[in-house]
């Protein structure tokens, strides 16, 4: 990373808002699919992050799906090793399960922690994780996916804290007064399909005062603007920053300038 | 103590990321420890308060342990030593803040209070994200006759309310505008990260190593 022996002014983001690769993970390789299935090898997840942070992204999330379904701890010398790579804000997920969970990621140097299946049986972990160490240390993931009819968005990895009696805006209201300090929406039908955003927050994240993040379909800055003209206050990027190229092999991109 | 050999302290105070500050001193070229008890705090020429976590917390702490204030004190009437709180560890400088109950260290005229946005389309809080600053005059963190800096990394829902204006030596508008740096004497505290803030984060901290003394 060029270091600079004055104060150096970073390369903008996108208009002050954060665009984040988000990476996701398990058993130490990243992985790229599409709709969360269909997972293929794309890279280990040290030289990704050491790419990134020389790039100097504004955020990187890692999200390690084998420690969120399967049951496991967090592998939390993987967290250690990818963090020290890291000079910008690092936010880890999956398998937080305990307060103590947190702490021992917070420990391996990681800013800021995403829960999402916690909320289905233990909401108040929120509570507990943004009592201990702020609000803006801890951030709810929010997985869903449009009804196919009626367009509704349905939250299937937190049900049943969310049921399709509670609502969209109810959901969210619960989540901020739970103490989160940002919510990460993602869809899961346009994540790593590279087929553009949803549209179905739109307007949305402005009803609340924390701050909402958007992933799933964005391909480019047109996208990314989109995303940010519909209120969130950062978007993420999965596929469309590391991809197959045409020889099969992986290319890191970001947005430039 | 020589200039090319700083004996860096990071206090563990139970309010984390002790690493990521360390990496950060790493890489600018110090080797830096994690002190605890106050015997540890002897000959430092450099303390840092890292700061993620909860006022209450880092207060408790500092009553549990007999005689860290005086200590602290002893260390700051050395003229080369200096002390730096990042975010919490900045609002601990303070008397109070509105987080919880407990005295802060009380080094500086000032509490700390949650960001209130009457807006939320204006301003979100907490603030999460990046800002350029306001650099008031050419200051020992910020050695620039620019009169912006970063933009650095922010994480918090609380700001430092200073009773003495000339102390603070970087803004940030964000819903309100609100103190991101101050100095005093050689007491430093920023709100952002430096540690989480790229290439502009390091140069703020590589000035707070070994930056010549920009009094105010």
């Amino acid at each position: 990373m060029p270091l600079f022996s004055g104060i150096f002014f970073g390369v903008p983001m996108l208009r002050g808002k954060r665009v984040i690769p988000v990476l996701l993970g398990g058993n130490r390789k990243l992985v790229k699919g599409e709709k969360f299935s269909q997972w293929q090898y794309v890279g280990d997840p040290l030289n990704i992050a050491r790419i990134f942070s020389h790039k100097e992204v504004d955020e990187l999330v890692y999200i390690d799906i084998v420690a969120a379904q399967n049951q496991v701890n967090p592998d939390y010398v993987m967290l250690r090793k990818i963090s020290e790579q890291c000079f910008m804000p690092l936010t880890y997920g999956g398998g937080i399960r305990s307060l103590e969970d947190a702490k021992k990621a917070f420990d391996e140097g990681i800013e800021k922690i995403l829960v999402q299946g916690a909320l289905r049986k233990n909401p108040s972990l929120v509570t507990q994780i943004a009592e201990r160490f702020g609000s803006s240390s801890v951030a709810v993931g929010l997985d869903f996916y449009p009804d196919p009819v009626t367009g509704f968005p349905h939250f299937p990895t937190v049900a049943p804290y969310w049921n399709k009696t509670k609502g969209t805006e109810q959901l969210f209201a619960d989540v901020v007064s739970l103490g989160a300090g940002e919510i990460f929406l993602t869809d899961m039908t346009r994540e790593g399909t590279r087929s553009g955003p949803s549209k179905v927050m739109d307007g949305l994240p402005h009803r609340f005062q924390i701050p909402f993040v958007y992933s799933g379909g964005v391909r480019d800055r047109a996208d990314a603007e989109n995303v940010l003209d519909q209120g969130f206050d950062a978007v993420g990027v999965g596929a469309s920053f590391v991809f197959f190229g045409p020889q099969r092999g992986v290319i890191t991109s970001y947005f430039t300038g | 103590m020589s200039e090319f050999n700083l004996d860096v302290g990071v206090l563990d105070y139970g309010c984390g990321n002790l690493e990521s500050i360390s990496d950060m001193i790493r890489y600018l070229g110090a080797e830096p420890r994690v002190v605890t008890e106050v015997a540890e705090l002897a000959n430092l020429d450099r303390l840092i308060l890292p700061g993620v976590g909860n006022f209450g917390v880092a207060s408790r702490f500092f009553e549990s342990r007999k005689g860290y204030r005086e200590r602290l004190a002893d260390l700051l009437s050395k003229q080369n030593f200096r002390l730096l709180g990042i975010c919490l560890g900045m609002q601990l400088l303070a008397e109070s803040s509105e987080e919880s109950p407990g005295r802060g260290l009380s080094l500086l005229d000032a509490r700390s209070t949650l960001m209130r946005s009457d807006d939320p389309n204006k301003a979100k809080v907490p603030h999460i994200g990046w800002k350029e600053v306001d650099v008031a005059s050419p200051s020992t963190l910020f050695p620039t006759d620019s009169d912006k800096a970063g933009p650095f990394y922010f994480s918090h829902s609380y700001i430092l309310e200073n009773s003495e204006p000339s102390e603070t030596t970087a803004f940030c508008h964000h819903g309100g505008h609100y103190v991101s740096a101050i100095q005093k004497g050689n007491i430093f505290g920023v709100q952002f990260h430096p540690e989480k803030s790229n290439s502009q984060g390091a140069a703020v901290l590589r000035n707070f190593l070994w930056g010549s003394d920009v009094t105010r």
